[in-house]
């Protein structure tokens, strides 16, 4: 027997229809759990140069993007996917500078600015040493747990919301018989457990109500070695994470 | 916040020996259907440190210290094993305003401290970095990881031995000059019997005197957590792309253990009756859970991981 594969006109249609219903969604994705890279291009002087190149390279992957600043100097790239990247910065008569190493991580904004020195584009500058560590683009309070402590640390149950009491502020929630401080839930700046948002892989991972059975408030815990990094923001993160009162946790598994 | 009071209930206080349910609005219906109602309120009000050091050297650490207080009328709705409900909250001039006091999740003083330490042992470390294959192997990739945990207890809360009222709740008060923490201050007697005293009675039906109600919730504070897990690693390179960790992890190494507030039961443990009843000197503060329920000794874990 031969199945029947033509379609009717109806149900073409239908496809078309629900393709351009979920195509723009794809553009939208994984914002929450990846980071961005800004600066500003400027000559010796001070004066901000537009049009420069700024080629962007993950060290990890070797995948490189292309901007040129705006007319005040300024280039950003966002969504950026978290790891180590290098970042180079050229125009016509300056030397060409780049920097090594640049890490971004979970919901990061990482300033990287450059001043060309007049000079041959094919002159190149190698800066590696860190960018500053003072966060000057975002005022969010949070504390990036990364995979070699994910990894290392010794967690009894191999349960990685132990480490949210890393950050700051963060505190168990209250002792109870069924188990929620014992399962990692916390409280964050004095907040109740479940009005904490837990994010993975920026897809709501939130028990609806608090799991009462099991003493969670998250629905999916991935094992240790899955986690590429988590962040706890514990204050004025940044608006798409709305929902939650006290904290938001995105969580970045490896892909 | 969102807290949950509760409706038909009685608005006047009562003697004991009165029966509510007369003095209900709706007295053909049962009292304290809930409700929910955002009229909460809470404050939080903290220090926070954080002593970081990235990865050089062989040693990466992260510390934090937290000096906080949070206080609320407003508890949990979700979770069992809270502060009792409101006292009165349909009372006119009560209210659930006098239910204002510590957070059942409250905690003074936190510590946390975690790190790696790469023992500087073997090729491309300070000592012995020009051993030969097998002293190498024996001697390097080693490393250790911590992480030390040190937290306040948390509040809870006694109530009256005995009833003051017909329907409402009532919080022990404190006798002045009497430490509520003296006595032994162990799991067989954390909180003093003699530093608690009971509201007096209602007399009159609809008395202004709200004295029967007793104090603000949350009076003593229960036993801290001090913790500290630790795990050695030795990293065999096994060849270019692929190396072998053997992991030996200990968790609670000093064998501590962390006991709960009094009254909380868990598998296999049963509260003894009495316990918050300060007349009751014998099971008064006796405390027989430990946080981790049911039991969290020294617990050693030995794995092998393969990295390729």
């Amino acid at each position: 027997m031969k199945a029947k594969t033509t379609a009717t006109p109806w149900t073409q249609l239908i496809r078309v229809a629900l393709m351009l219903a979920l195509a723009p969604v794809a553009s939208l994705d994984a914002q929450v759990d990846a980071g961005a890279i800004s600066g500003v291009v400027q000559d010796t002087s001070g004066a901000v140069i537009p049009d420069a190149e700024i080629t962007l390279t993950n060290e990890g992957t070797t995948l490189s993007f292309k901007a040129v600043t705006n007319a005040s100097g300024k280039y950003v790239f966002t969504p950026v996917k978290i790891g180590s990247y290098t970042v180079q910065a050229e125009f016509q008569g300056f030397q060409t500078v780049r920097r090594s190493h640049v890490v971004v991580n979970v919901q990061q904004e990482v300033a990287v600015d450059f001043t060309l020195q007049p000079g041959q584009v094919t002159q190149m500058i190698d800066v590696t040493g860190a960018p500053p560590l003072l966060q000057s683009q975002s005022a969010a309070v949070g504390q990036v747990v990364g995979s070699q402590q994910v990894n290392n640390l010794p967690l009894n149950g191999r349960n990685y919301t132990f480490l949210a009491q890393l950050g700051a502020g963060v505190t168990p929630s209250q002792q109870d018989t069924r188990g929620l401080a014992q399962s990692g839930s916390f409280a964050a700046n004095g907040t109740r457990a479940w009005q904490s948002n837990y994010l993975l892989d920026a897809v709501d991972n939130n028990s609806n109500l608090m799991d009462f059975l099991n003493g969670t408030s998250y629905v999916f815990r991935p094992p240790v070695d899955a986690i590429q990094e988590f962040n706890i923001q514990t204050s004025n993160y940044s608006a798409e994470f709305g929902r939650a009162a006290a904290s938001s946790h995105p969580i970045r598994a490896y892909s | 916040m969102i807290v949950n009071p509760s409706s038909n209930n009685v608005m006047v206080m009562l003697p004991p020996s009165a029966d509510p349910q007369s003095y209900v609005p709706f007295p053909d219906f049962s009292r304290g259907a809930e409700y929910l109602a955002t009229e909460g309120s809470s404050s939080y009000n903290s220090l926070q440190a954080t002593f970081q050091r990235r990865f050089g050297a062989g040693l990466s650490f992260l510390g934090n210290y937290t000096y906080g207080k949070c206080r609320t009328d407003a508890p949990d709705i979700f979770v069992a094993g809270e502060t009792g409900g409101y006292r009165a909250p349909d009372l006119p001039g009560f209210g659930i305003q006098p239910d204002y006091g510590l957070c059942v999740f409250d905690i003074r003083q936190v510590v946390h401290f975690a790190g790696t330490y790469q023992l500087p042992f073997g090729n491309g470390k300070p000592f012995l970095h020009a051993s030969s294959g097998v002293v190498n192997q024996l001697v390097g990739g080693w490393s250790v990881n911590w992480i030390l945990t040190l937290q306040d207890g948390q509040p809870f809360t006694i109530p009256c031995a005995t009833s003051t009222t017909a329907a409402f709740g009532c919080n022990a008060l404190f006798v002045p000059g009497v430490n509520p923490i003296g006595g032994p201050h162990n799991v067989d007697q954390w909180m003093n019997p003699a530093a608690f005293a009971t509201p007096p009675v209602a007399t009159t039906v609809g008395q202004q005197d709200f004295a029967p109600l007793g104090g603000a919730p949350g009076q003593v504070v229960g036993p801290g957590f001090h913790r500290l897990d630790l795990s050695l690693f030795k990293e065999f390179q096994t060849s270019e792309s692929t190396r072998l960790e053997f992991r030996f992890e200990i968790f609670n190494l000093t064998d501590t253990p962390n006991f709960s507030v009094p009254g909380l039961s868990g598998p296999g443990v049963s509260v003894p009756p009495g316990v918050f009843d300060y007349t009751n000197v014998q099971n008064f503060g006796k405390i027989t859970e430990t946080r981790d329920a049911p039991n969290d000794p020294r617990q050693l874990q030995l794995a092998l991981k393969f990295y390729f």
